[in-house]
């Protein structure tokens, strides 16, 4: 991701934007596509998208609403286009886990039992009930505009938020 | 409940949710859960399977390639099995109704008498009309 840092001088108020919409654009396809590599490629692809749009005078109304279209529609693009890759084989091994520092080695243990349990199940969910769950909840879409955005009903939505919640919590060991 | 939870539920909803301990109760721990989901998605970073892990699906893909073709070619032999090399029971069980067809289909076009004399002659040998007494043997001449 370090190759916008040889944009042109002039370019400092995308390079800010970049700076401020990076972490979240990245949640936001290692959300949906549940992979840390295939999320990193995505997101230099939809800054890519981004600054061609910015380059060419687009100013939307929202960045951040903006990026959250793009990146969802970039990972539906991944996930159609490497169905294969997926099926070969599940994503199992984890980054570091940040445990906090406080906790004894049992607690830290079991949070990260508990880390891989919910990321397991959250693998799981179908694509469509991972980018719902990301953008209602981590977003903070209304359902309305989540909707809107994924061409559903609102039915619809919270019918697939209520099933993505249900199979979270069996993986905390709960139920609805 | 997830309504209620985000904010989007009817005022009815919410009102019974202030008055009812029991609802209150499980809207709580609905948040409690949540909570510890988003930390935890927020915390663990997924990642692809390295390089055991490719390594394992390419067997896996491997040996799920060479099951179907073991597969397919045992179910062709047996095949050609049972077209060739049937226990000759079983053969001659198949092709009894096709002699006893053919039978009916010649005793069809020829006389009795004829199918008979053809059968004393290839069980017993000799004259058919042997012994003119038979009542078998009305055609005898």
């Amino acid at each position: 991701m370090g190759k916008v840092d040889v944009l042109p001088l002039e370019h400092d108020d995308f390079r800010d934007l970049y700076a401020e919409h990076r972490a979240r654009v990245l949640r936001l396809c290692r959300l949906i596509l549940a992979d840390a590599d295939e999320a990193e490629e995505v997101a230099q692809e939809i800054f890519l998208k981004a600054f061609r749009f910015y380059r060419s005078g687009g100013r939307p109304e929202a960045w951040n609403k903006w990026l959250a279209t793009v990146a969802v529609n970039a990972c539906r693009d991944r996930l159609r286009s490497s169905w294969w890759r997926r099926w070969r084989g599940r994503t199992e091994e984890f980054d570091e886990f940040k445990a906090h520092s406080h906790h004894s080695a049992e607690e830290s243990a079991l949070q990260r039992e508990t880390q891989r349990m919910v990321w397991e199940k959250f693998g799981r969910l179908s694509a469509r009930q991972r980018e719902i769950f990301a953008l209602r909840h981590f977003e903070g879409w209304s359902t309305e505009e989540v909707a809107a955005q994924l061409g559903l009903s609102q039915g619809s939505v919270k019918q697939h938020l209520f099933r993505a919640v249900r199979e979270l919590r069996k993986g905390i060991g709960k139920e609805l | 409940m997830l309504q209620c939870y985000t904010g989007e539920g009817a005022s009815d909803e919410l009102a019974h949710l202030r008055s009812c301990l029991a609802c209150a109760g499980r809207l709580k721990a609905l948040e409690s859960d949540l909570n510890l989901i988003t930390q935890a998605l927020e915390a663990a970073l997924p990642r692809r399977r390295g390089v055991h892990g490719w390594s394992f699906s390419r067997w896996r893909l491997a040996i799920s390639a060479a099951a179907a073709i073991a597969a397919f070619a045992g179910g062709w032999s047996l095949r050609g099995a049972s077209l060739v090399e049937l226990p000759v029971g079983v053969s001659v069980a198949r092709h009894a109704p096709v002699r006893s067809t053919a039978a009916i289909q010649v005793s069809a076009l020829e006389p009795a008498s004829a199918i008979y004399a053809a059968y004393v002659q290839d069980e017993f040998g000799g004259d058919s009309c042997s012994d003119m007494s038979d009542p078998l043997g009305p055609g005898c001449q």
